[in-house]
């Protein structure tokens, strides 16, 4: 089930200059991890939506053929095709499997990179344990450069603060 | 004064939880939060019990994929069944929703109070009480109109297209205290800025001596004949999903649920409690959005994630206008096509800034339990609310064009990919099948309608269940209309003033 799903992910996300395709991307790990941790039903989705993605070309592309047989260029069409496909539920199971798989191919660091935000960082996975849990402290105050002088600019247009709330 | 204790999924090893304390209540978000700091600050002692487990701002996710996992009931998989499987956007930990929203305040408007009153038969003192249970928590909460260094391009064209088109506008007010624009809203802030209520009112009720079990999902109501004792679960390992410990909490004097829309009713229902409006009225806030495609950077995830709002059409049509920064690894999942020619338009990224409609809709649908565990929504829009939510989407692609994004990505099936500013008409005729849009259900309402006649609501005025006593909701599912604003603030005035009741 893994190679359909990463077969499906692959042909939905490509390597397109200058970004790397999600099969760079440590793809097999991030699948068996998916599979481990997800919701069954959410993986059966993913699942099923890889099935149809490998049986569909005869209806995207009228070719009785498996999706891995298919050229580069076919395999493409088919993958952009069956994205759009006009029956609600096959277009529902590829919007399941295009947003996992544009989960893992956009949270990388180099596609971050290129739309100049910076990298993620490991999820931490942890939880609040302990037996006695008291009022969090506010860290420093750090806002982005960037915003600092759009506020300037929101200042000198005449719309700062307001009383509005209770600062 | 003696802090209480949290408790919480151990190992499976761990041994039964027994718990007592003067009221029990089951969820920590909005109303569940709201309820119990009420009590807990009365004297009494109050045990919360949640479902999810308790993640404070450093343990938050940062992506996509860790917030479905560690933040989500069952990695956000909850949709309507109806033609179109829309999702159900709530979260399941500590804080509950409030951990993943954008605490936006909005005070509850008075013609609400009005519907209830002249549809239900309950309301006739609540307006003035909740609002000053309103006007305390703002305070408390540091409600704060989004500051001028924490904007972001999102939301500043936003204002500019209101603006040159005369529509009321404004920014947001959110429960924020000192906004540094992280664009982290739906993650979690990891800058704990936001006042989700983990870190707010569920933390105090540990200093003022109550119980917080977390990971504990209730699967019993427990009774004698009609008086509400307790309630009964398994603890669960919120990484594997296995179960562990049964808990149970017994209560003194009153269970309060406030699970959300869509688990309180089905709790009640599992619990054996019967009733003809049970499940009945779930309603929501649909919403969808579009694209503007700007020749310059908007950098969309830079700012607050929502930090603009017009409620110039709340009353007629029936619509809120909002900007909504997504992670970008949603919208690749989101932008239409596959393959390279999806990774192409993906390069837009920077250029993109999505406005989304929500629509005060009037269809209706039901929450019922699933016949293998779970929640099942039937829940669908008439073509009067279909007609509200396409206006709505025309509404945002105008503002798009008048703030001078050069085109339009509406998402909407059949439509081009892109349309100009001569283009208009195609989304304000755009079809009516609910099928053709990406939508959310984000606001939910109702599934316990409050109603002072049992055969139209589970709840009487005061969040009494009908035929029983000592159970009480205290969430959204009782309200029984939708409200047009933001609900949050609304939910934690009504949980106030109930919760308020009881304490006395």
């Amino acid at each position: 089930m893994n190679r359909l799903v990463r077969f499906a992910m692959v042909a939905l996300f490509p390597r397109e200059e200058p970004l790397p395709g999600v099969e760079d991307l440590d793809l097999d790990a991030k699948i068996a991890a998916f599979r481990r941790e997800s919701a069954p039903l959410l993986w059966l989705g993913v699942v099923g939506g890889a099935i149809l993605f490998q049986v569909a070309p005869l209806v995207t592309l009228r070719k009785p053929l498996l999706a891995s047989w298919l050229s580069a260029e076919d395999l493409d069409r088919h993958a952009f095709r069956l994205a759009g496909h006009p029956f609600y539920l096959v277009r529902q199971l590829m919007f399941l499997l295009k947003m996992m798989g544009g989960i893992f191919w956009a949270q990388s660091d180099i596609v971050r990179a290129s739309i100049h935000l910076p990298a993620y960082g490991a999820d931490p996975g942890t939880r609040r344990v302990e037996r006695h849990v008291a009022l969090p402290e506010l860290p420093p105050y750090e806002p982005a450069p960037l915003l600092l002088a759009l506020g300037r600019h929101e200042r000198e247009r005449g719309r700062g603060s307001t009383s509005r709330g209770h600062a | 004064m003696t802090a209480g204790e949290h408790l919480t999924f151990e190992s499976l090893e761990q041994r039964a939880i027994d718990v007592s304390a003067d009221f029990v209540v089951v969820g920590s978000g909005a109303g569940g939060a709201a309820a119990a700091v009420t009590l807990a600050r009365a004297g009494h002692s109050v045990a919360i019990v949640e479902a999810g487990p308790w993640r404070a701002p450093q343990d938050y996710p940062v992506t996509a994929y860790g917030t479905m996992r560690d933040l989500f009931p069952d990695w956000g998989g909850m949709v309507t069944q109806s033609r179109a499987l829309w999702p159900v956007v709530q979260a399941s930990c500590v804080g509950g929703t409030t951990v993943i929203n954008s605490a936006i305040v909005v005070r509850t408007p008075g013609d609400c109070f009005e519907r209830w009153q002249r549809e239900y038969g309950v309301g006739e003192d609540l307006r003035d009480r909740v609002w000053a249970h309103q006007d305390r928590i703002e305070r408390e909460l540091s409600a704060t109109e989004v500051p001028p260094d924490a904007r972001g391009l999102l939301n500043t064209l936003a204002k500019d297209a209101a603006d040159a088109l005369g529509w009321d506008s404004h920014y947001m007010v959110r429960y924020v205290k000192d906004c540094e624009g992280a664009g982290q809203c739906l993650q979690g802030c990891k800058r704990g800025r936001k006042q989700s209520t983990n870190i707010t009112y569920v933390p105090e009720v540990l200093e003022r001596g109550g119980t917080v079990l977390s990971s504990a999902p209730v699967d019993q109501i427990l009774f004698s004949g009609t008086r509400a004792l307790g309630v009964t679960g398994r603890l669960r390992d919120p990484v594997t999903r296995k179960q562990g410990a049964r808990f149970s909490v017994h209560a003194r004097r009153g269970v309060l649920l406030a699970a959300s829309a869509t688990q309180t009713p089905v709790l009640l229902a599992r619990s054996g409690v019967r009733g003809p409006a049970l499940g009945t009225r779930f309603c929501a806030h649909p919403g969808t959005g579009v694209f503007g495609v700007y020749d310059d950077p908007v950098d969309q995830n830079i700012g607050a994630t929502q930090g603009w709002a017009s409620m110039a059409f709340r009353d007629e049509p029936g619509l809120k206008l909002e900007t909504l920064a997504i992670p970008p690894e949603m919208v690749a999942g989101r932008l239409p096509g596959g393959g390279r020619e999806l990774v192409k338009r993906f390069h837009e990224y920077r250029h993109l800034a999505m406005w989304v409609t929500a629509v005060r809709a009037e269809s209706h649908g039901t929450v019922k339990p699933g016949l293998f565990g779970g929640t099942v929504v039937r829940y669908g829009l008439d073509e009067a609310d279909m007609r509200k939510l396409r206006e709505g989407l025309g509404k945002v692609t105008r503002m798009h064009f008048a703030a001078g994004a050069r085109e339009v990505i509406s998402g909407i099936y059949g439509l081009p990919y892109k349309i100009g500013p001569d283009e208009i008409r195609l989304v304000d005729e755009g079809p009516l099948d609910p099928r053709a849009y990406v939508a959310i259900l984000s606001h939910l309402f109702g599934g316990c309608p409050m109603s002072s006649d049992p055969r139209r609501g589970v709840v009487d005025g005061h969040g009494l269940v009908h035929g029983t006593s000592g159970l009480y909701v205290v969430d959204a599912s009782a309200i029984p209309t939708t409200i047009g604003v933001n609900p949050q603030h609304t939910i934690m005035g009504l949980a106030s003033v109930w919760a308020e009741d009881l304490a006395s």
